[in-house]
Formats: structure tokens, sequence, C-alpha cells
């Protein structure tokens, strides 16, 4: 079963307004979206009210992880990589600076579009962090190509050198082994027997 | 007269052993590129790359979710879990064309590090397919440009003045990699959600004049089987989607990319 949350940190109020797809005009030539302009309101009214500290305080409170699991995910079956357990960290310290360096990576640059990148293996990681049994959050991690970390579906960070640095402290595992190479590649000049049915 | 010529052979392949080795290509799949990477990870890498090809003719769809580039570069390989270098991925460097969604290309070069890109895409030029194009990625000794030792890269159209597009200077305290040299085929990324997109039909690539230099006092240009090499195949989970025909880059310098599909968007 999937314990995930369904919805986000938001309130029901919140999560109504971002759901809207209505636009206000702005003399005439400037649009603003009606979230936005919602969400900039109730900013400014939580932060008039003296409620705004009260706020930040209860949510960075009830919201840290306390344990994390690691997966390593490859996306090309046909490369074969030594064997890689997940991984379990529950040093707590760890685990939230890992979480809080996250949500502080900045968002992927919402330019128009193609660009090209590094090459990329194919290898990623997928990172849930739980707390107590709840998870809290799952977030994709890909450092090859142009680096990127995924937060949930839509939310796509770049990762900095020191998260990866954090990353390979925290797993505690040789770097050779984090980011390996492939044993041997399947392919049509180097092919690999199939199983027998 | 035998003697002596043998003599001084032995003795060019000790000064300059990179002119005459030949080294058996490796075949490795990865999920972006097709085409080949010269270079080992080590040592003094690569000061200059450079090819000519004609832009493909595509066929099909290609929109924000589809797309197509075909370039040289410097860097950009070892890290990142390919090929054997935990110590994150190298800078690229590259200089080509991107596909537009009219079947058009742009020239385009590009500076990627892994916290940072600075792409330039020539919107005044439109390069129709078939068209000849010669691109280069040089460290500033070689070609004159960049007079304080700066990376360069060049991309142009044969036989259309004015058809051309050069980079800002570069050098290794930017972090510029080139730990390898490579021609590639390339499914990029939509720069609006940092998906990579499905690979374009391109039919064909061929490549020509492909060569490299080692950052080795002596090196000249020469064919990529003098150097470590290796033959990449993309794949978007277990569909190949490109890869280069025959087993090698051919002696005279050529090579030819094959599309098979398209693979699936983000994966």
């Amino acid at each position: 079963m999937d314990t995930r949350p369904t919805s986000s940190l938001s309130s029901p109020f919140e999560d109504w307004v971002l759901s809207q797809e209505v636009y206000l005009t702005l003399g005439g030539t400037m649009h603003i979206p009606l979230k936005q302009r919602v969400l900039l309101l109730c900013s400014l009214l939580v932060l008039l009210s003296g409620c705004g500290s009260a706020l930040v305080a209860a949510s960075s409170a009830g919201d840290e992880p306390t344990s994390l699991q690691v997966y390593r995910v490859n996306l090309i079956p046909e490369n074969a990589y030594p064997p890689f357990p997940p991984h379990t960290i529950t040093a707590q310290q760890t685990v939230q600076r890992l979480y809080n360096m996250v949500q502080a990576l900045p968002r992927w640059n919402s330019a128009s579009g193609q660009m090209s990148c590094p090459v990329w293996s194919g290898l990623e990681y997928q990172l849930d962090f739980f707390q107590g049994q709840t998870l809290m959050q799952k977030v994709i991690y890909r450092p090859g190509g142009c680096s990127s970390i995924l937060i949930g579906k839509n939310d796509v960070r770049v990762p900095s050198k020191l998260f990866a640095q954090s990353f390979v402290q925290a797993m505690g595992t040789p770097e050779k082994e984090l980011f390996p190479t492939p044993m041997f590649s399947c392919n049509p000049k180097s092919p690999c027997s199939s199983p027998t049915p | 007269m035998a003697l002596k010529k043998t003599v001084q052979l032995q003795q060019l392949k000790r000064t300059y052993p990179a002119l005459f080795a030949s080294y058996s290509t490796l075949y490795v799949d990865v999920a972006n590129w097709a085409g080949y990477v010269v270079g080992d990870g080590t040592g003094n890498g690569f000061e200059a790359v450079e090819a000519t090809w004609n832009a493909p003719c595509k066929s099909g769809t290609v929109n924000s979710q589809i797309g197509y580039s075909s370039w040289v570069g410097l860097g950009g390989a070892f890290g990142g879990g390919v090929f054997d270098n935990p110590d994150g991925v190298e800078p690229l460097e590259q200089t080509g064309i991107l596909l537009q969604s009219d079947g058009t290309y742009r020239l385009f070069w590009a500076y990627v590090s892994s916290d940072s890109v600075a792409q330039n895409i020539d919107q005044t030029d439109v390069i129709d397919c078939g068209w000849p194009i010669t691109a280069w990625v040089h460290y500033g000794t070689v070609s004159g440009y960049c007079s304080n030792g700066g990376f360069y890269a060049h991309v142009q159209v044969n036989g259309h003045t004015g058809a051309h597009l050069g980079s800002t200077c570069l050098t290794e305290s930017d972090g510029i990699g080139h730990q390898s040299a490579e021609w590639i085929d390339e499914r990029p990324i939509n720069a609006n959600d940092g998906c990579y997109t499905e690979l374009a039909d391109f039919n064909t690539a061929n490549w020509t004049s492909v060569l490299a230099q080692a950052n080795n006092s002596g090196a000249g240009l020469s064919n990529p089987n003098n150097h470590v090499n290796r033959q990449l195949f993309m794949y978007s989970g277990s569909t190949e989607l490109a890869d280069p025909d025959g087993n090698s880059v051919s002696s005279n310098n050529t090579f030819t990319d094959r599309w098979y599909a398209n693979g699936t968007y983000c994966v």
C-alpha cells in the first residue's frame, strides 16, 4: 500500500485556489493568476495579524523526517551493475539535513525550448523521507546528464555540488559504488544471451 | 636506408604514441547520446574536436516533447555514473545544430556545468536539412582564437557565408571539461520541465572529418580509433533509439548514426 500523503501541506482553501485556472486582468494588459493574487493577499493578512511566525514554527516543528530509505533505479535494463541493496538512514540529523537541503534547492529554470546535457547513464536514486512510519516525501535524484531532483511530479530542482557531497556522505558508500560504471552493456554490437524460456 | 627509416619510425612511435596506437571500441548504453566518445578520464585530455556532417532531414513530428540535436564537444562524459569518474559530471562545451519543429535547424553553442547552463542559439540563420555543417571546439592556441588560452566553440554552414556562430572564450578556471571529446546525436531535454524528450526521427546523420586532438605537446588531429573510444547506444528503457552503423569509426574518419525509435518522454 502506498502510504504517501495524497495532498500537499497546504490547506483545503489553498488547494482549491491552486486548482483554479481563473485569470484576472490588471490594467488591460497584465494577467496575474487568481491563485497568485489570493495567496499574496493571504500572506499579507497573515503577516499583518502577527500569525506568520507561529505558522512557520508549527510547520517546521511537525515536518521533520526521522528516517530515509534510498533505492537505486536503473532505467536502462540493458546496463548491468553490481547489486545495490536499499539503504536505510536513521541518523535523524543527517536525514533532516538532506531533507532541508532538498527543500532549499533552486527550481529548474523554466525557460522555454530545448537544451543539450552531459551524458546520462539512466541511473537515478529514489529518496523516501519518512516521519515515523509515514512517507513524507518521495524525491528522485538524477546525478547524471543535466542533474536534477524531482519532488513529486512537477517540482524539478537543481542539485548543488554540496547536495551531491552530502548525499555521498550520508550514504556512507564509496563514490565509485554510488556512481558506477556498468559492468557490461547489452546492445546489438555486444548482445547478451536472452534467458531461456 | 631501410634501417634508418625503421629507427626513425620507432622514435616517432615513442614520442607520439597516440598517433600510432589503435584501440578496440567499447560499446556502452546511455540515455541521451548516440555516437562516439574518446578519452579514458585521465591524463591531459583533449584540446580539439571537430567534424563535418549534413543536417539530417527529419521525418514525423517535432515539438517541445520530441527533439534532436547533433554536435561536437569536449567534456561532459566523465562522471554521473557512465564512465569511471565519481567526482561529478565534467562540464561540457559543445556546438552544433538544434532541430526546430518545422524541420529546420538553428546553430547553437552551450556550456553546461553541474550547476549552470549558458546556451546561445542563433535565431537569425535558418538552417535547412541537408546543409553541410562544420563544427569544432578548440583550445585557443590551436585555432588562433582566444589568445588568452581559452576554449572556443565554432559552428558554420559550409557554402553559406554568414551562417556561423562562435562562443565566448572559456578557460579551465571556468571549470571547462576536456577529459573527453565526442561526436553526438542527442535527445535534448525540455527546458521547461527538465525531462528528456523523445528522439525525433532524424533518419541518419552522416559524420565526416571526425577528428580529435589530444592535449599533449606535438599531438595532431587524429582518428578516434587512436584513442580510447566508446560507441554509444541511446536507450529509453529497453528501447534502442539510435546508434552508429559499423563497429567503429572508419579509417577515413567517418561514421553514420541511425535512428530506430522515439522512445518515451521523460524516461
